[in-house]
């Protein structure tokens, strides 16, 4: 079995028990992200990256000069003021910094200008009401402008591991792919995910797991199969390849996501056929 | 390659409604006896040393092969190993299975055999297909999906057969989006469903049925196809009407009885699998011939004929022949009891290319050898092959199909204006191609622009398929006067272009930044094998940069910049480029529209060649720099033997040939032409804002 990167809260006293693991340290106050950040390197592990998990948006957080070398995650609520965000931008881009947005029609907007700051950022898709239209148009920005941006993920990450003959798992831009990321509690409890690790949805101890993988593991890994052996409008959708029935609304109302997966495959192709047309050197210059 | 279908066991754990072994009473239900296994594997072994240079294809059939058990599989390795020691590297082995059974006891046998992939059937929406005596489809799905699950992680690879029936007919694009989304790592395919019993009729399809639901699928596969595997029959309609292949499968071969033969449990030999389980066409016992013998029997020499006798009678002057050869035999006879008839689905397959295949890849502009192709003969002209003035008018005006880019449109325009100059009352017809309609549009010698209606007489003016063409050196072997020759021109003719409209202003909406000479830089082409790289032309660019030059460049929205330049990417189209270019005191451009076009306008131009050839493709009075290609094809990577590579980068990247051209020549023939400028006025150069700086221009 492969070990995977642990994401664990930041408790000294957790992190100091592993060796030469890979290690995303969460925290909730930004007081903490050197401390965290640092820890892990000093306990003989290697730094993922720190998560902040911040209460405030992004313009209220208090970005630090002494932050620089640390990758940082930075989960917010929402971006807040750009008129404070203007002010903080060199900071903001010196930092390797990834801000993680829920998707919401603000947040959609926002992560556009973001990006066009020179801002990496990440938005986080969830099943339910997700503004689809807002977020292809999102996606056509992050994948066709021409004008320069920051990447802005899933979109960019979906580009970079896009093969059109395969299903397409993209969890781990949220750190969530059970063949590469636990999620632990204190106790070394391990969850799939963030949000169960923060239920107590453990699927086991790391010591015991790490001996013989569980099926749960397996089970999840092939979840997109169950959408074939029932009458799942997934199943016969054409973006299916790159959202594997993650995203179906519980209202069964799949025209959105069905619009957004297949539009987003669809400028893939032309993407890969403009790149395979063009050649090495024939990229747009400025 | 020689095919056995083998069928150790005809006993089976699904009993899908249409199947004809479940359904069989005398179906062999029993596994074929060890030594019959043994003697099979001595004769593979003696048909291989009898044949030095072919190899052997295994097909373990059923019923379903997996009840055979992991042991047995490893019997049969046994005795291949046993058997076939000099033979064994060309035997090869498949698994036709419902994979139900699939389990991981089977994976170092499978493997060890050299197993790779295996081949299943799969119904998502029908309850046709199911396990036990109940016919359980879900129990099927379920178990489908876990084996199939363990197959790919296994590390094989796994295809499917969709059976169609009349239950298909209402969902064809849900079931094609649920096989894609399945992602099999083989090919998945599309049968219709051949039944034997009368009492089944509630799900037998018609001919017409099957391409429709083909015909109901095709387009999403045609234009999602880059991202597909394999699906049949429309990969391999593609690749042997558009791509010359002749690659086909048993059905279509015309040759199956030289290939496939079947063995059934009790070592009875058949012409193949359907053979067998329709109990017709038998060949003997293993007990007592070789695979030779049954190769060579009369039964299948008959066969043979049959598919000369076809080409002679039901399906003469058919023109999907070549993709058909009368389908299979034993379909034929389902339909009318006489296996020399020709399969009920040619029906299907005709329709299926005439009314979908054809109008949905011609949209694409990529036809090839689906349609006849004819000759013009034009009243007092000599022609190759003529088609005659009489048969024309029988049958309405020829239709044209032009491939190829603009450039090749507007030579076509420039020879149907000399005819049309010659014979006013010639008409022809074009197919529709977006993009290069506007060029022909209004036309004297067109009649319609459109799509053809079935079995309409199509003319090819694909001039570099010509006998002759891009014979360099000899006139006869250019461009223009093979097109030219191909509607029945007498050569040689002047190489004049035309196009209907093009005088007058130009569309471009705002002033450009004029200076006292213009130049235009057009260095996309269709391919990018005929483009010089970025680089080059940023150097080419700072070498006639001055500061009386405005040099403008024009292409594709998609187009790479060239910095230095004023540019006008995405803002004029062929249409739109042509008033334009006679502003301009020059053009430098590649084999591309805007060198046939420079010459339509009578604006000098330098053009750069590599992989074609100037002496074939350029005009008379234009400057032409040749770069030498460096790979080894002293003809160009596309001479008229190779033009598909049109389509694939250069793999010489940094050495392609184009780079090789010397900037300072070209910079030196460039100025020569500026330096010749006469100062005649071009239609709308009194109009440039002179002196104004591009800040000073305003857009729209």
């Amino acid at each position: 079995m492969s070990l995977r990167t642990l994401v664990c809260p930041y408790e000294p006293e957790l992190i100091n028990g592993f060796r030469e693991r890979e290690i995303a340290v969460r925290v909730d106050s930004a007081s903490l992200v050197r401390e965290a950040g640092n820890a892990v390197r000093n306990s003989g592990n290697r730094l993922l990256c720190v998560i902040l998990d911040s209460a405030q948006p992004v313009d209220a957080v208090p970005f630090e000069d002494g932050w620089s070398g640390i990758p940082i995650l930075l989960t917010a609520p929402a971006a807040g003021e750009f008129r404070s965000i203007v002010h903080k931008l060199p900071l903001l881009r010196s930092l390797n910094l990834k801000i993680y947005l829920s998707s919401t029609n603000e947040n959609i907007r926002d992560a556009r200008i973001l990006s066009s700051l020179g801002v990496s950022c990440t938005l986080r898709i969830e099943a339910g009401a997700v503004a689809w239209e807002a977020l292809t148009d999102l996606m056509t920005y992050a994948l066709c402008a021409r004008a320069p941006h920051a990447p802005i993920d899933p979109f960019d990450y979906i580009t970079r591991k896009y093969d059109a003959t395969t299903h397409l798992k993209w969890g781990g831009v949220y750190l969530e792919d059970a063949d590469k990321y636990f999620h632990l509690d204190k106790e070394k409890n391990v969850a799939l995910s963030a949000k169960e690790a923060l239920t107590g949805q453990f699927i086991g101890r790391l010591d015991e797991i790490e001996k013989a993988e569980p099926e749960e593991i397996v089970q999840r890994a092939n979840a997109w199969s169950r959408n074939f052996t029932g009458n799942n409008p997934c199943a016969t959708c054409e973006g299916f390849k790159i959202c594997m029935g993650s995203f179906r609304p519980e209202d069964g109302k799949t025209e959105g996501c069905k619009a957004f997966f297949s539009e987003t495959i669809e400028t893939l192709g032309e993407l890969y056929a403009q790149k395979d047309r063009a050649g090495k050197e024939r990229v747009w210059r400025l | 390659m020689a095919t056995v279908i083998f069928k150790a066991t005809e006993a089976c754990n699904a009993q899908c409604v249409y199947c004809d072994v479940a359904h069989n009473e005398n179906a062999i239900r029993e596994k074929m006896p060890c030594e019959l296994l043994e003697l099979f594997f001595t004769r593979v072994n003696d048909y291989l040393l009898a044949k030095p240079d072919d190899t052997m294809e295994i097909i373990w059939h059923g019923g379903e092969p997996l009840l055979l058990g992991p042991d047995y599989f490893a019997k049969a390795l046994e005795f291949q190993q046993k058997h076939c020691e000099k033979t064994a590297h060309r035997i090869r082995h498949s698994v036709q299975t419902n994979l139900t059974l699939f389990r991981p006891e089977f994976v170092p046998v499978f493997k060890q055999l050299g197993v790779t992939s295996f081949g299943t059937s799969y119904d998502p929406f029908t309850d046709l297909r199911g396990v036990g005596a109940t016919v359980d489809a879900n129990l099927y799905r379920r178990k489908f999906m876990e084996s199939a699950l363990l197959v790919e992680r296994e590390g094989f690879s796994w295809g499917m057969i969709y059976v169609v029936t009349k239950l298909s007919l209402d969902r064809p694009l849900d079931i094609f989006w649920f096989l894609m989304n399945l992602n099999p790592t083989g090919s998945v395919m599309f049968n219709p469903v051949y039944l034997r019993d009368r009492s089944l009729s509630y799900l037998d399809i018609t001919a017409e049925e099957f391409a429709d639901f083909l015909g109901a699928i095709f387009p999403a596969w045609w234009k999602n196809r880059w991202r597909m595997r394999r699906v049949e029959p429309f990969r391999m309609m593609e690749e042997n009407l558009m791509r010359g292949s002749r690659s086909m499968i048993c059905c279509d071969s015309g040759v199956c009885a030289k290939t496939h033969f079947g063995i059934a449990p009790d070592g009875n030999f058949f012409q193949c699998g359907r053979a067998m389980d329709w109990g017709l066409l038998g060949l003997g016992s293993i007990r007592e011939r070789s695979f030779v013998d049954v190769l060579e029997d009369p039964a299948k020499a008959k066969m043979l004929e049959r598919t000369k006798l076809l080409g002679e009678t039901e399906c003469k002057g058919c023109r999907f022949w070549d993709v058909c050869h009368g389908g299979c035999p034993l379909d034929g006879w389902l339909k009318t009891g006489s296996l020399m008839s020709r399969s009920r689905m040619c029906v299907a397959k005709k329709i299926f290319l005439e009314k979908y295949f054809e109008p949905t890849v011609n949209g694409n502009g990529s036809q090839k050898s689906t349609v006849e192709n004819c000759r013009v003969s034009v009243p007092g002209a000599p022609a190759s092959r003529p088609a005659g003035d009489a048969d024309e008018k029988q049958n309405g005006a020829i239709w044209i199909n032009l491939r190829g880019t603009a450039g090749d449109a507007l030579m076509l325009s420039g020879v149907l204006k000399q005819v049309a100059d010659k014979f006013p009352q010639r008409k022809f017809n074009l197919v529709s191609r977006a993009g290069l309609d506007p060029i022909l549009r209004g036309h004297p010698a067109i009649g319609e622009i459109g799509h053809p209606p079935a079995d309409t007489r199509i003319m090819s003016a694909d001039y570099w398929e010509e006998p002759g063409y891009g014979n360099r050196g000899a006139e006869a072997g250019r461009a223009y006067q093979t097109l030219a020759r191909m509607f029945g021109l007498e050569l040689p003719v002047d190489e004049l272009l035309w196009t209907a409209n093009h005088a007058g202003k130009d569309r471009i909406p705002f002033g450009l930044p004029w200076k006292a000479r213009n130049l235009l830089l057009c260095p996309a082409a269709d391919s990018a094998r005929k483009q010089m790289s970025i680089k080059k032309w940023e150097e080419l660019v700072e070498l006639l940069s001055g500061s009386d030059t405005l040099i403008v460049q024009a292409g594709k929205r998609s187009a790479p910049y060239i910095r230095g330049t004023y540019s006008l990417l995405g803002l004029a189209d062929e249409r739109e480029l042509i008033p334009l270019l006679p502003r301009f005191d020059a053009v430098v451009t590649v084999d591309n529209f805007a060198m046939h076009a420079a010459h339509l306008c009578g604006v000098p131009a330098v053009v750069l060649w590599g992989p074609t050839d100037h002496r074939v493709s350029g005009y008379r009075g234009q400057r032409h720099f040749q770069a030498a290609p460096g790979c080894g094809l002293e003809q160009g990577c596309m001479s008229s033997g190779s033009r598909d590579l049109c389509c694939v980068p250069c793999p010489q990247e940094y050495d392609h040939c184009l780079d090789s051209l010397n900037l300072q020549e070209i910079g030196r023939a460039v100025g020569e032409i500026l330096a010749e400028k006469k100062e005649k006025s071009w239609p709308g150069r009194e109009e440039r804002p002179a002196g104004k700086s591009v800040e000073e221009i305003s857009l729209p």
